[in-house]
């Protein structure tokens, strides 16, 4: 910015705009954003304050010897800085043109816009002195057209520098564009950085053209009457004509030398809100478009939509069919448009439309030669059990997105000469490399575990427990009995999983952590006294709850153990989760049921999506919702396996941002007969 | 809907003025259209984008990645990196954005944070109060950027839980940035244990990796 000498200095090296402009043609072609953008900015300011600066004034418009605007003087002109003297004022000035403030201002823009345009076309001619009048400004630049290097300018200046458009800034942009041209250039890539033209040879210049005038009262001052500028013709017959509205070539005829043509203009962007594919989508355009006090009635694409959008001229509604940044240059109606002037302008309309995500997942098997393989989806029945019991297990998009192996994993058993089940499901850590390996060894060491207890030749103390509780359910002590055994026997059954994943990293020489994992056991048995025992322990996220119990009581087996944000969880691998007996026990819930629909266990994969939160996970209802979605899975099954698969196939449903491995077991009655 | 919030943190200050900002900008821009290529990105992330200079700026608050707009960025002609101050701003909206597991709320995954500087924190007493008050915040992962020569990433080493520098401040080395940022936010963007921290993949040669 200029530097500010004093007064008097100032009136000695300084001079007028079009003055300066003449003689320093190079200068203001070199860099005019010197010039143009502490104009723009100062106006904005003064407009900003709820004032305005009543004229501005081309010839007034002081330039340093150095081509630097004076901003300070411009500013005097409202009273910001240090009042100028009588003989410095600009006496014969209005205060400001209008009735309103608003109309004032707006008067402002129009008058800065010639001035602009002056500014520009500096190197053609001196503007003429002319005396103010509203015709004249409503004249202006009217029969000629804003040179579109300077338009380049001053949107470049004030939309791709980050200049961020102001309302006032913006409205002067649009005083400033160009109409549209039929048909409208293609719109070009808003990075290309808008070129000045590069000004004619001197010899080339032309007459100015007569409607150029300024906001001036010409009397005080003497302006030297504008030089008259010929131009250097080869041929006499070449018609003088002076520039018309378009930038038209110059017949081949003329001995001019050829302007070089302007650049493709960049017209203002306008951006829309985003797209998807594939989803409905409504846009007002006119509502983007407007800026300032300019308002448009309707636009026209001069090129094709994106494909599967259409337009009335106002929206642009549709479903979009290709992802994609689009342009669209469009011819945009101006709302109540002086007839005088051009009544449409160019913009450039810009929409992204968003790829599908659901079009954008990868599925990638994963590598069979990979340390721990398992492969990317299981499910499973036991086949002459009396209760239908069915697993399946999936792996999740984010890990078939990159071809990784699934991490869930379960287990099932029954026992047939105690009559117990043991269903078991775990979600191995989606950061640990080989969590699917500590899934895995924890489903089967638990399963291992129950079998040496419950089995053939096991020691079962679990099940006299449980019958004395059951034949007397008031009772604490006995019911503390129970409490005590699933304490023993979940904790050994989780110490042994524990232990066989320790042995496993030692062996692969890798830490514990590289095969965290969750864990989640139920024991079912029906009871010779009717209804159901059924225990559960858990570590870590998912859940398994007995669902259709009749008073609605006692749903939810296990207590997830989420944290703060999502996907934070414990995990059997944790040294602490098995540190303290309160630690254990406070993760083994049972209950006596009379009757029940299914027992579910779910892993993190299904629970996140199909519950809404971790209270959700406590309701009764939302259980009941996610039964009734999977019974007529089990119940239309025509076999056992087929069960299984029929759950294996639901899980593949796809929820937004929910694309974690998705585990499975149920327990239900089933009428299913016995495979072999 | 879980959300993955990501911040970032650009320094503005005037050293950033001219190419360096231009190319952050074009940065940002392909680090978006890299981003909307990623299907977990386009369903769950959120970003949000915090300019600081002597002023700190929300440019964007948290925002869906399929419908945010890059918003205009601007650089004042000279003035000091109040990075401690953006870290204040930060941790306030992040308090406020960021949901956690509540109830029925279900909370967002653990943000990430990114911060691109230039130079060193001008508010540097300021910088150190704020830095223990970002830790606690729960950042999955806070990756810092020192660009160009006079950026100091010693500094950056108490915030960060991974410092990369940039040798030059021209646009390719921010379009690397930036891509890479892209897809470690793509890799971050998995099921992650309380205790673990992102994978970031590789840097490409532009983006050294401070160890």
């Amino acid at each position: 910015m200029a530097a500010i000498n004093s007064l008097g200095t100032r009136n000695e090296q300084r001079q007028p705009l079009h003055k300066f402009l003449l003689g320093n043609r190079h200068l203001i072609q070199a860099d005019p954003a010197r010039i143009v953008l502490p104009l723009l900015q100062c106006l904005a300011e003064i407009h900003a304050e709820g004032k305005s600066h009543g004229a501005v004034c081309a010839q007034r418009l002081m330039c340093a010897p150095n081509g630097d605007f004076d901003v300070a003087f411009f500013r005097r002109r409202i009273g910001w800085d240090d009042g100028l003297t009588a003989a410095e004022t600009y006496y014969g000035y209005p205060s400001g043109q209008g009735e309103t403030m608003e109309e004032q201002q707006q008067r402002d823009k129009q008058a800065l816009a010639n001035v602009l345009h002056l500014l520009m076309l500096g190197h053609e001619a001196p503007p003429p002195p002319a005396r103010l009048t509203a015709s004249i400004v409503g004249r202006l630049g009217e029969h000629t057209p804003w040179p579109q290097g300077f338009v380049s300018l001053v949107e470049h200046l004030l939309t791709v520098e980050g200049h961020e458009p102001t309302p006032e800034l913006d409205a002067l942009i649009h005083a400033l564009a160009p109409p549209a041209p039929e048909p409208p250039p293609a719109a070009v890539e808003n990075s290309s950085l808008p070129e000045i033209p590069t000004p004619p040879a001197h010899e080339e210049l032309v007459p100015a053209p007569a409607e150029i005038m300024v906001l001036e009262v010409a009397a005080h001052e003497a302006e030297a009457p504008a030089p008259s500028l010929c131009i250097e013709k080869g041929d006499e017959s070449a018609p003088a004509d002076p520039p018309q509205a378009e930038p038209t070539p110059i017949p081949p005829d003329v001995n001019f030398r050829e302007p070089p043509s302007p650049p493709p203009l960049p017209s203002y962007p306008v951006r829309l809100p985003n797209a998807t594919v594939g989803r409905e989508y409504t846009a007002n355009v006119l509502t983007p478009l407007a800026t300032g006090a300019l308002t448009f009635a309707s636009f026209e694409p001069a090129a094709a939509l994106p494909d599967g959008l259409v337009t009335d001229g106002t929206t642009i509604t549709g479903s979009p069919l290709l992802a994609g940044e689009y342009e669209i240059p469009a011819a945009c109606l101006i709302q109540g448009a002086d007839p005088d002037r051009p009544d449409k302008l160019l913009r450039t309309l810009q929409i992204t439309i968003n790829a599908d995500p659901r079009s954008l997942w990868k599925n990638q098997d994963s590598d069979p030669t990979s340390l721990f393989w398992k492969a990317d989806a299981d499910s499973a029945a036991l086949r002459d059990t009396p209760q239908l019991v069915a697993a399946a297990s999936l792996r999740g998009r984010s890990h078939a997105h990159v071809g990784s192996c699934r991490d869930d994993d379960f287990s099932l058993a029954w026992f047939p000469t105690t009559g117990w089940y043991a269903l078991t499901v775990a979600d191995g850590a989606g950061s640990a490399k080989y969590s699917r390996q500590g899934s895995k060894i924890a489903c089967d060491k638990v399963k291992e575990h129950f079998a040496s207890l419950l089995g053939e030749n096991g020691q079962d103390t679990l099940t006299p427990v449980t019958e004395v509780w059951a034949a007397d359910g008031e009772s604490a002590d006995k019911r503390n009995a129970v409490r005590n055994e699933l304490y023993t026997q979940f904790g050994r059954a989780a110490y042994a999983a524990r232990k066989a994943i320790e042995d496993q990293a030692n062996e692969t020489q890798a830490t514990l952590r590289d095969f965290h994992t969750t864990l989640i056991i139920t024991l079912a048995r029906p009871m010779p006294t009717g209804g159901w025992f059924i225990a559960a322990f858990s570590v870590g996220d998912g859940g398994a709850a007995v669902v259709g119990v009749p008073d609605g009581a006692s749903c939810l087996l296990t207590q997830p153990d989420g944290g703060e944000f999502a996907g934070q969880t414990i995990f059997l691998t944790m040294k602490e989760v098995l540190a303290t007996g309160e630690g254990i026990m406070n993760r083994i819930k049972f209950a006596l049921v009379p009757q029940f629909d299914a027992l579910v266990l779910v892993t993190d994969g299904i629970s996140d999506p199909k519950f809404h939160s971790e209270v959700a996970l406590a309701d009764p209802a939302a259980w009941q919702e996610l039964w009734t979605e999977l019974h007529p899975l089990v119940a239309g099954a025509s076999s056992r396996d087929e069960a299984a698969v029929s759950l294996l196939q639901w899980m593949n449903f796809f929820s937004p941002g929910h694309h974690d491995d998705r585990t499975i077991a149920v327990l239900c009655e089933t009428h299913l007969p016995s495979q072999p | 809907m879980r959300r993955l919030p990501v911040y970032l943190l650009i320094d503005t200050s005037g050293s950033m003025k001219g190419e360096p900002l231009e190319s952050v900008k074009v940065g940002l821009q392909a680090m978006l259209s890299g981003l909307r290529q990623d299907p977990h990105a386009l369903e769950s992330l959120h970003l949000s984008i915090i300019t600081f200079d002597r002023d700190v700026k929300v440019v964007l608050p948290l925002s869906s990645l399929e419908t945010l707009q890059l918003p205009p960025i601007v650089c004042p002609d000279s003035g000091p990196t109040n990075l401690g101050a953006a870290l204040e701003v930060l941790c306030q909206r992040v308090d406020t954005e960021v949901l956690k597991s509540q109830g029925e709320n279900k909370g967002d995954w653990k943000p990430i944070l990114f911060v691109m500087t230039d130079g060193s924190p001008s508010d540097i007493m300021l910088y150190k109060e704020t830095v223990p008050q970002v830790k606690k915040r729960g950042f999955a992962s806070i990756i810092a950027c020192a660009a160009g020569p006079k950026a100091k990433k010693d500094e950056l080493l108490p915030l960060a839980d991974h410092v990369v520098t940039l040798d030059t401040m021209d646009s390719g080395s921010f379009l690397s940035f930036f891509r890479w940022v892209s897809s470690s936010v793509a890799a971050g963007n998995v099921s992650m244990g309380a205790s673990t921290e992102i994978h970031l993949p590789p840097p490409p040669p532009e983006v050294n990796l401070v160890f």
